[in-house]
């Protein structure tokens, strides 16, 4: 393989990583690991909008840069790239096969539209409970939690929106359901299954990713991923209390 | 004395298929693989139920709770990690996820929003020593398992390197 073609493979890697919401940390770290493995001097900075990694080649220094438009958790994929990552340690395949691979796990398969929305009612049944509520508020948050884990796809795999748009979107439908539910099934409180119903879309997990970039000493992706928390959980809570006061004003 | 102990025997098992439920749900919605499923969910009951053992008679855990909670479930995820063939993270975030202050995080926003600073300030402390706290747990451990293993690599290369 071309040391440029290193370069290439380890950025494309590294960057889906970023993407599918790894530790800044790891992704460095896998970059240099790939680079390491054929003998390439190079040096990674990953952040949470993009990743460098500037290496010596023959004919100078070489410097690549990609661009993350968008970011969401994928477990499976994180899991598969970091099999990838050391294969190509291990067994250093040529470069048609490495980008096959890379082709296959962009691709790969995902949980059903329904496994998704049950998962959605689940969590927000169970977190509606454990934060509280009575059976009945669970069961309203059951049935909450299905009709937005139904609509946040819609949302959510539209990337001509714009993030803000799309929270906005999730906190005004979980506001609305909530408020319905609460009316309609008697002995809810819909402070509760309004909670319940956004532990789906709160970025808790991106708030201790953040807290651990700043452990780390990554304090710029630290910083960025906690400004981001903090303004989905501002955006969520602004669409769901615009939603729920909606509801209110229609139906006195 | 016999039925309390039954009682709250009873209070584990419920709380443990809540936690359960409460760590596979969200593992459904990022995807996780089919074949580690149910491993992330035992690793979030197991963490829930050692943070739980501590007070069992509240649900809303202190700070040495969930420390406690996310060491046992950083432990949980290296070492699964190593038995299972998959990155730390993956049995890592589902386990965290019961513990997790986004809750907290709302409730600071909605405090702001309604003019009740106070309340405000009181959540927002919550959810940041939460996260510190859950933050801290997980990379203790990461440390450790980190520290461990270049400790044995150098071991191994040791020959190698001083001929």
């Amino acid at each position: 393989m071309e040391q440029e073609q290193i370069l290439e493979i380890a950025l494309q890697i590294g960057s889906t990583l970023l993407q599918y919401g790894a530790e800044t940390y790891r992704v460095e770290e896998t970059i240099k690991r790939i680079c390491d493995s054929y003998d390439l001097n190079c040096e990674p900075f990953a952040f949470t909008t993009g990743v460098f990694a500037s290496a010596k080649v023959e004919k100078g220094i070489s410097t690549v840069f990609k661009r993350i438009s968008s970011r969401k958790v994928d477990l499976t994929k994180i899991a598969r790239l970091n099999a990838l990552s050391r294969r190509i340690q291990r067994e250093k395949p040529d470069y048609k096969e490495i980008k096959e691979e890379l082709d296959d796990i962009l691709k790969c398969k995902t949980y059903s539209y329904g496994a998704f929305a049950l998962s959605f009612a689940f969590t927000a049944s169970v977190y509606a409970y454990l934060f509280g509520g009575s059976y009945t508020d669970a069961f309203a948050a059951l049935i909450v939690g299905i009709l937005l884990g139904l609509i946040h796809p819609v949302f959510a795999g539209n990337s001509s929106l714009f993030p803000f748009i799309q929270y906005f979107a999730d906190g005004f439908a979980a506001g609305i359901l909530s408020s319905v539910a609460s009316i309609l099934i008697p002995l809810t409180d819909v402070y509760i299954v309004i909670i319940g119903a956004l532990t789906n879309l709160l970025p808790g997990v991106a708030l201790t990713n953040g807290v651990r970039d700043l452990l780390h000493g990554d304090n710029i992706s630290g910083v960025t991923r906690l400004g981001e928390a903090f303004i989905v959980v501002a955006v969520l809570a602004f669409g769901a209390g615009i939603g729920l006061s909606l509801w209110n004003l229609g139906g006195v | 004395m016999e039925s309390g102990r039954g009682l709250r025997f009873l209070h584990f098992v419920k709380l443990f298929l809540l936690a359960f439920i409460g760590s596979i749900a969200p593992a459904v919605a990022i995807n996780i693989e089919k074949r580690l499923l149910l491993w992330a969910g035992l690793g979030g009951a197991l963490g829930y139920c050692v943070a739980l053992a501590f007070n069992p008679y509240s649900l809303s855990f202190n700070i040495a709770q969930i420390f406690m909670g996310t060491v046992f479930v950083g432990l949980y995820s290296e070492l699964m990690a190593t038995y299972l063939k998959a990155p730390a993270t993956v049995f890592c975030i589902p386990g965290i996820f019961p513990f997790v202050p986004g809750v907290s995080a709302y409730q600071t926003v909605l405090s702001l929003a309604n003019n009740e600073f106070n309340q405000a300030a009181v959540y927002g402390l919550n959810t940041v020593f939460k996260s510190f706290t859950i933050a801290f747990g997980i990379m203790i451990v990461t440390a450790f398992f980190r520290f461990v293993r270049k400790q044995n690599k150098r071991g191994e290369n040791l020959p190698s390197n001083s001929k």
